[in-house]
């Protein structure tokens, strides 16, 4: 075991999170994977060697950091040019933002899929309105029915969760 | 100027894939390349097996699952559905023309579903079990045929 290290927990807890972070510096979802894999690689091999972080989403958002920065580095026209090596405000607002992106990411994955594939249609994809109804079979309304509650839903997504325990 | 949920509502939107970013296919990744094992059984079946007993807990609750009855079209329709995306969907239907409850299931499943015109009305309460079942129960209920297309 690794020392006192819970890596399920830490999974459960930072892995949307840490997808959500990198992804504002990959575009690339597998690319993404792979990095945040490796940082909890890392964390749980340090963890082996008895050195368990205090803090340790701080610590595995540095690691999903430096891994982007590496491969944005191999994929650069210029390999050896510099990039920034100190985390900038704009760059502490993603880690801030990461939280809550993959909260919402959570909230669309369990939407009705109906409602899920409008939405991203039209807010994605950048369908309107009268495409999605003619790709889906359904009508204009329903189309425009379903994104709005779609949207009240994320946006309220908060609010309804603690109600539900007690119904 | 946007707040910060709804730039972060876009960025998600932007990016979003199905099946991506999965906390559990991660964790069974993880074990498979260390070695190790699961300390608590984690992923999309424990949470499809809690939503199911959610669900089943919440109809029971509304004491209505599985009650169809069949009433002529009379007082103003009402057609309701519970909003959370935290548990299962739950239809409820309270004398609702039949068109209103097939443009109301289009909507969500994203498939058309058509029958020939009919003044039947629904009342009916139940979760967001497969589509099939659904309009079997319905075509059962009002005795009609419904075509998924």
């Amino acid at each position: 075991m690794a020392g006192q290290l819970d890596i399920d927990g830490l999974f459960r807890r930072y892995y949307r999170q840490m997808c959500l972070y990198a992804l504002h510096y990959v575009q690339d979802s597998d690319v993404v994977e792979d990095i945040v894999q490796e940082a909890f690689l890392t964390i749980w091999q340090k963890a082996q060697d008895g050195a368990v972080p205090l803090h340790p989403r701080a610590y595995l958002a540095t690691i999903v950091r430096n891994g982007c920065i590496d491969f944005l580095r191999m994929q650069a026209s210029h390999p050896e040019e510099d990039l920034p090596v100190s985390i900038t405000a704009e760059e502490e607002d993603y880690l801030d933002s990461a939280e809550q992106e993959a909260e919402l990411w959570t909230a669309i994955d369990r939407l009705p899929p109906g409602r899920r594939q409008m939405l991203l249609l039209h807010k994605r994809d950048g369908l309107s309105h009268k495409e999605i109804a003619k790709r889906i079979g359904v009508s204009e309304g329903t189309v425009r029915n379903q994104i709005s509650r779609a949207l009240k839903s994320l946006r309220g997504r908060s609010r309804t969760i603690i109600p539900l325990f007690f119904i | 100027m946007k707040n910060n949920l709804d730039q972060d509502l876009d960025f998600v939107l932007k990016h979003y894939e199905e099946n991506k970013f999965d906390t559990g296919d991660a964790i069974n990744k993880f074990h498979a390349k260390t070695g190790t094992t699961h300390r608590i059984l984690i992923g999309r079946r424990w949470w499809a097996a809690a939503a199911a007993v959610f669900a089943a807990a919440f109809v029971l609750f509304a004491g209505g699952y599985g009650i169809y009855s069949l009433v002529q079209k009379g007082q103003a329709p009402v057609a309701q559905t519970s909003e959370s995306h935290t548990a299962p969907h739950i239809f409820v239907f309270d004398n609702t023309p039949l068109a209103d409850v097939l443009e109301e299931l289009s909507g969500y499943y994203g498939r058309k579903l058509t029958a020939p015109a009919s003044d039947k009305c629904l009342s009916a309460t139940f979760p967001d079990d497969s589509l099939g079942v659904i309009v079997a129960a319905i075509e059962t209920a009002l005795e009609i045929d419904i075509t998924i297309e």
